[in-house]
């Protein structure tokens, strides 16, 4: 039997037999949609009113290139993410140094850290919508207590912008947290000894010796929690709905917004098109630059 | 014959268990749904339709028809039949309407129009057309045609807290602080008063006692996605202002003199609501105004209704009173929107003979009648209800207020019919909460509005 298939693995079925899945799945399930989304981009689509799509001579790309929503919606976008990112590595990288001491209990410190992660966005955001409530909310309850002036959070352009960047904070910032502290227990004890026995400052081990072993991960986590805050969706749109105005209106939102409300799915393509374009511009430069970090520090 | 396995007999034994207790199980539902069709109604999770779906199912049985309901968001209703009519999902047989969703549904024809099932003498006198009160069931038509059973009017008026406006030191304080008598507001202007004067912090006194909780002149509803525009568009309306675009041209008009007045007073006004507004619903801010922490609500009158009157949910029973909304310009007294809710029949229905005499049968006089036994705060369509005798006994509060308001004469316009309508509005609502929250100023949100909706307009080929 086994005979067989050896004889078979070096022969054309077997290869294609191994490969045709593959190939179907990407073809399939990743491929076919976006040829069809870049497709729908060049066509005027309302997906209720309109029999069938119509050729518009790349009229939805020119009005991408005037569209003032859509700027914003971008602009946003960026803010958030930037903000997001720099907030989870900071509080993720202080929580991987702690678990890094080996605290009592770390392993159950540990588990329920990193329950926000495995939680439903849309979860996430209902419960910090209830927690930011003004009517309901734990929040505005506790500043009451305490005589805080409390702003109205979701009225607010500001505060809630400020409400997402909490709960996204407090769902992801345990990804980066797991991330670095794998990295974190990989440095070999014997260089801190090393260092303490040198007379180094905790700064100083920070600073020689932590940041320089934990700068690839840092890199790995921050732009994969940057891609993915940029795109942020679920939470706004159960704790915001792109409010108050447009304030949170990210991008992906903006999308929602054309395909799903306007129909125009067309537009929503083209738009979908562009930021594909532009993410994966902005991720080639990302593992360009990370591959150089890599090599310098090989050197 | 080798002997089984302990283990392999006990799943035996476990499986033809299961496979009895499904076959026993099943047998019953399978005659059941032999003998019953299941209609199903994609519908909003508010009680008057958890009403609607009880008594339907009690009419229905007789009748062999059940429905089986399944409750969205209000907001996410209109966009989920809009999408899965165009998908071609035949799932749902019964949709609920909302008379601003009725040109976008008429023109993807997702809904079948009433007119064409009343085909015979004997549907037309079970439609019983003559009936419905005309004031209220227009903005359930489109192009001549009625797209749904009428079931539920929302007339928005004012509720009123009768002891406030009645109690001797507030009726002097405010004499001195505004030179006039307080007073029911008649007007925009009176009303802002009022609001203002009745806004206070918790620790100062009302009616000669301290407040433990912030009290609020006026309590409303603020909740992006159709609720706060529901709420302005009588204030627009009343200002002067049309809503959205001018018909006649079909130029937006987000930015005329009026809008922008209008749109400021709101603005204004909303200082004096309820903090956290921006995401309440009808029934989150009638929660507020019954916790006794309001002078004043604005919404639709069932709203109201469903709420403030009863003493599970109010603390302020007996002490309210509903009146018109105030008036701002002369020509234009009482100014309001229409508002209409009704059941459609969803145009992929496979049921559609069943659900045309289910619909009928439930929101006929009796049924309307049987409705209300549920949802007391009902205001039904059809004169013959209203003119009940015992609805004028058993509810006094829907008659009087209805009674107020047909009496009163109320300017009453309903929203032009634009397919793209919900979308327009939406582009409208976004500039108002961008205003509201200080993101922009009231003109700046509305010129980029109307510009927005003059685009949108183009696009859709309206305007060149």
């Amino acid at each position: 039997m086994g005979m067989k298939w050896a004889v078979l693995g070096s022969g054309r079925f077997y290869f294609w037999l191994m490969t045709v899945p593959a190939v179907l799945y990407v073809v399939v399930w990743r491929l076919a949609p976006a040829v069809y989304t870049l497709w729908l981009g060049l066509h005027t689509y309302n997906i209720v009113y309109d029999n069938a799509p119509r050729w518009n001579h790349l009229a939805n790309f020119v009005q991408i290139a005037r569209d003032g929503a859509l700027r914003q919606s971008l602009g946003l976008s960026a803010k958030f993410g930037l903000i997001a990112t720099a907030a989870e590595v900071l509080i993720g990288l202080a929580a991987a140094m702690f678990f890094d001491t080996d605290p009592p209990g770390r392993n159950l410190l540990l588990g329920v850290f990193l329950l926000p992660m495995i939680m439903a966005p849309v979860v996430v955001g209902t419960a910090w919508g209830t927690l930011f409530d003004r009517t309901v909310g734990y929040i505005p309850y506790v500043l009451h207590l305490l005589h805080v002036p409390q702003p109205d959070w979701m009225a607010t352009p500001g505060t809630a912008m400020f409400a997402l960047l909490v709960a996204d904070a407090w769902e992801w910032t345990p990804l980066v947290t797991l991330l670095l502290f794998a990295s974190l227990q990989a440095i070999p004890r014997e260089h801190f000894e090393a260092a303490r026995v040198d007379g180094a400052s905790g700064w100083q081990l920070f600073r020689r010796i932590i940041l320089p072993q934990v700068t690839g991960m840092v890199l790995v986590a921050a732009g994969l929690r940057l891609m993915d805050a940029f795109l942020e969706l679920d939470k706004v749109f159960v704790m915001t709905g792109g409010g108050p105005g447009s304030s949170t209106q990210f991008v992906s939102m903006f999308v929602y917004k054309q395909a799903f409300q306007f129909y125009e799915l067309g537009y929503a393509s083209a738009v979908i098109t562009v930021l594909l374009a532009v993410l994966g511009a902005a991720y080639w430069l990302y593992l360009r630059s990370y591959y150089r970090a890599l090599g310098a520090a090989n050197l | 014959m080798l002997r089984q396995p302990r283990y392999r007999v006990a799943a035996t034994v476990f499986a033809m268990l299961l496979v009895a207790v499904l076959v026993t199980g099943s047998l019953p539902q399978t005659s059941r749904a032999q003998s019953m069709t299941t209609l199903t109604f994609l519908g909003p999770d508010f009680d008057e339709w958890v009403a609607f779906v009880k008594v339907a199912n009690e009419i229905g049985k007789p009748m062999g028809i059940q429905i089986k309901p399944e409750y969205l968001p209000w907001d996410n209703v209109f966009q989920k039949a809009l999408i899965d009519y165009k998908s071609g999902v035949k799932t749902w047989d019964y949709v609920y309407v909302y008379n601003t969703w009725i040109p976008g549904l008429a023109a993807a024809k997702a809904v079948i129009p009433i007119d064409d099932l009343m085909t015979t003498p004997a549907a037309k006198k079970a439609v019983a057309p003559e009936d419905f009160i005309s004031l209220t069931t227009v903005g359930l038509q489109f192009q001549n045609k009625l797209w749904a059973m009428p079931m539920l009017a929302a007339p928005y008026m004012m509720g009123y807290r009768t002891d406030l406006f009645a109690d001797p030191t507030e009726k002097k304080a405010f004499q001195a602080k505004y030179g006039y008598p307080l007073a029911v507001p008649q007007t925009y202007k009176q009303l802002m008063d009022v609001a203002q004067f009745f806004t206070r912090k918790a620790g100062a006194t009302l009616m000669g006692k301290p407040l433990d909780q912030d009290f609020y002149g006026v309590v409303m509803a603020n909740k992006s996605g159709g609720f706060l525009f529901h709420r302005y568009e009588h204030i627009l309306v009343a200002f002067g202002g049309d809503l959205i675009y001018d018909p006649k041209t079909m130029q937006p008009t987000v930015n005329s003199p009026q809008s922008i007045a209008a749109a400021k007073y709101y603005v204004a006004l909303h200082k004096y609501m309820e903090p956290g507004s921006e995401s309440l619903t009808g029934g989150g801010a009638e929660r507020i105004m019954a916790s006794g922490r309001g002078a004043i609500a604005m919404d639709a009158l069932d709203n109201m209704l469903s709420v403030l009157p009863v003493a599970k949910l109010s603390k302020i029973v007996g002490k309210v009173s509903y009146t018109l909304l105030p008036t701002q310009v002369a020509s234009r007294p009482h100014a309001n929107v229409g508002d209409a809710n009704g059941l459609a029949i969803y145009a992929l229905t496979q049921h559609k003979a069943e659900a045309f005499k289910l619909a009928t049968a439930v929101l006929n006089t009796q049924g309307t009648k049987q409705v209300m036994k549920e949802y007391p705060a009902l205001i039904p369509m059809r004169s013959s209800v209203i003119k009940d005798p015992e609805v004028r006994t058993n509810y006094p509060n829907v008659f009087n207020a209805m009674s107020s308001f047909i009496n009163g004469k109320p300017y009453t316009t309903f929203i032009p019919p634009l397919k793209e309508w919900v979308q327009a509005q939406d582009i409208y609502e976004q500039a108002l909460s961008a205003a509201m929250s200080g993101q922009q100023s009231v003109e700046d949100a509305l010129s980029g509005a109307q510009a927005k909706v003059v685009d949108f307009f183009k696009r859709q080929g309206y305007v060149k």
